[in-house]
């Protein structure tokens, strides 16, 4: 029996984890949920904070204190958090933002699956020049980074997380 | 779900405002809100519910259900709202809005839906099929699977499951839930009523199986026809061969009556019963368990031969191997032979006696599922980042203007991507923040 004792712990903890939707949450999991959850039916958002990363300084924002550590490729001491902008992108609806310079951050949502999402990200200078235009394949809830955009005496650093 | 009190914010009150029939689409796009992410508006919906207070699950759900009655561009998101894994105190209510007995919706509200269909979405998508032609009907709605299970197995009595499932099957707000109550019913056209639902798309397994790095689209070669070797190899391990006297029913009739109301069988046709154990899917089930099935366990070891019982005689004609099996496990001292009768809930008897291959599924998700489990979450107002190997992106295109270089800056292992713009073009004419304000 002891097998059966196995199988109930492990249930329970797949309960209480609440994975693949198919599963009862008790209330209190649910009540510990994130205040905004991520969007459903088909939606994906994309979360992007802009950051002033400069070597003046060594200071970060307590929000990017887990984020910090991967940024050190780019050796700058200083990073300040100028803005948090939360994107829910459906098919056919773009979506775009202005940043420091006045560039501006376009991004397209082009497919998603349940493992990954397609997304086209444009970063368009003051003058209209386009600075960066890719396509890239981001894991469900993945990450990754636009930087270089020149600001004050640093530059900007974008990291994009697309939540599903 | 907490019970205090939040107040309403104004886009709560236009919300509300809007279901009640008094505010317009437009009226909420003057406020930047669309009507298509109500569905999506959980936050709101928590603080409504503390302020429907002392039931308000059900009027919530009142809300819901005939607002998306009404509006037609939310028709696909019911299913979602359904979901009890998403939003568990909706369901009683819903549940009750069907006419539903409220003596079950304790067994709904809570954690005791069964999961058997979890396992047995896996079983499928793996090969292994389900142990009657029910449970693999239910699977063909996946993603209500559950809730659906729970409806017609703890809440509708057998006589108006027909009477229910017709009157909702033309709803066009929750056509999954329903493409799964009628193949439950056993309702024909269902490609019909809903083509857009294919009725072969396990969701659920195939996120399973991506996890798993498995493929979807062809069964895995667990079963006696696609892997004799391997099936050879698990009997001889396990001692079995034709030469070994099978127990049938009428050699347990006990223990084959509890297995066959597991499996949702009429015992009352033994002969119908003897086609379905035997047939080859049953075979390959069999073969799979019995690799986990304690050989000197005594409640397991007729389970055993039953199963062994089944298998397609391709594999029964293997030589037997009559020393002791090298995959043998040690049974409890005091183990007693208790289960059979205790175990026939719905769907669940089965399953429990094939705990060892939940577990290792179980375990196996778990594994899997962990980094994301703990993913990127939204935490007190901001964003922490757990970068793990999921943020290992995909490249496809890169591309800018003659005078911007766009690099790739390798990272380690786990970290994201960086994607580096060499602006040389803007050297004379950088941004300043402090113009910038």
């Amino acid at each position: 029996m002891a097998i059966f004792h196995l199988r109930r712990a492990l249930t329970a903890a797949l309960f209480g984890l609440g994975l693949v939707g198919g599963f009862s949450l008790p209330s209190t999991a649910q009540a510990e949920q994130p205040t905004n959850p991520a969007p459903r039916a088909g939606k994906v958002q994309v979360v992007v904070h802009v950051i002033h990363a400069t070597e003046e300084g060594n200071k970060v924002d307590p929000k990017l204190q887990s984020l910090v550590r991967y940024l050190k490729p780019l050796r700058y001491t200083n990073y300040d958090l100028l803005s948090t902008h939360e994107l829910p992108l459906g098919a056919k609806a773009p979506a775009n933002f202005s940043i420091a310079g006045d560039r501006k951050v376009l991004v397209d949502l082009l497919e998603r699956d349940d493992k990954r999402v397609r997304l086209r990200v444009q970063v368009v200078g003051a003058k209209g020049q386009k600075l960066l235009d890719t396509t890239l394949s981001v894991p469900r809830n993945g990450t990754f980074i636009v930087a270089g955009p020149k600001y004050g005496k640093g530059v900007l650093v974008l990291p994009l997380t697309a939540k599903y | 779900m907490s019970t205090e009190t939040s107040p309403l914010q104004p886009r709560d009150i236009q919300w509300l405002r809007h279901l009640d029939g008094l505010a317009e689409p437009h009226e909420l796009a003057a406020l930047g809100m669309r009507t298509e992410d109500l569905a999506t508006e959980l936050d709101f919906f928590d603080r409504l519910r503390s302020h429907l207070q002392p039931e308000p699950t059900d009027c919530l759900a009142e809300a819901i259900l005939e607002r998306l009655e009404r509006v037609d561009t939310l028709s696909g998101t019911l299913g979602s709202l359904l979901r009890p894994s998403e939003t568990p105190d909706l369901v009683p209510g819903v549940l009750r809005r069907l006419g539903l007995d409220e003596p079950a919706l304790p067994i709904v509200r809570g954690a005791l839906i069964d999961e058997s269909t979890f396992v047995l979405g896996v079983f499928q998508r793996l090969g292994l099929p389900a142990p009657s032609a029910t449970l693999r009907n239910l699977l063909s709605a996946p993603e209500q699977v559950d809730l659906t299970e729970a409806i017609l197995e703890t809440c509708v009595p057998d006589a108006s499951r027909t009477e229910i499932g017709r009157a909702h099957l033309a709803a066009p707000d929750s056509p999954e839930l329903w493409v799964g109550i009628s193949s439950e019913l056993g309702l024909p056209d269902q490609a019909t009523l809903f083509p857009e639902i294919p009725t072969e798309s396990p969701a659920l397994a195939d996120t399973i199986l991506h996890k798993l790095g498995l493929p979807q689209a062809k069964p895995l070669p667990l079963g006696p026809t696609d892997a004799p070797d391997l099936s050879a190899d698990v009997l001889r391990a396990l001692g079995f061969s034709d030469e070994q006297p099978k127990l049938g029913p009428s050699e347990t009739p006990e223990l084959f009556t509890a297995i066959a109301s597991d499996l949702g069988l009429d015992i009352s046709n033994q002969a119908m019963v003897a086609r379905e154990l035997r047939a080859p899917p049953v075979g390959e089930l069999a073969d799979g368990v019995l690799g986990n099935l304690s050989k000197a366990d005594p409640t397991t070891a007729h389970v055993r031969e039953l199963l062994q019982d089944t298998l397609p005689s391709n594999s029964s004609a293997l030589p037997r191997a009559n020393e002791p099996a090298p995959l043998l496990f040690e049974a409890p001292a005091n183990a007693e032979p208790k289960e059979a009768a205790e175990l026939r809930s719905p769907f669940s008897g089965t399953l429990r006696r094939l705990g060892p291959a939940l577990a290792m599924a179980a375990a196996a998700l778990l594994s899997v599922f962990w980094p994301e489990i703990w993913g990127t979450a939204e935490t007190q107002g901001h964003f922490t980042y757990e970068l793990t190997a999921a943020n290992r992106v995909e490249i496809e295109e890169l591309s800018a203007d003659s005078d911007t270089i766009v690099s790739v800056i390798p990272s380690e292992e786990d970290a994201p991507t960086i994607i580096f713009i060499d602006m040389a073009a803007e050297e004379d004419e950088i941004p300043s923040p402090a113009v910038e304000g």
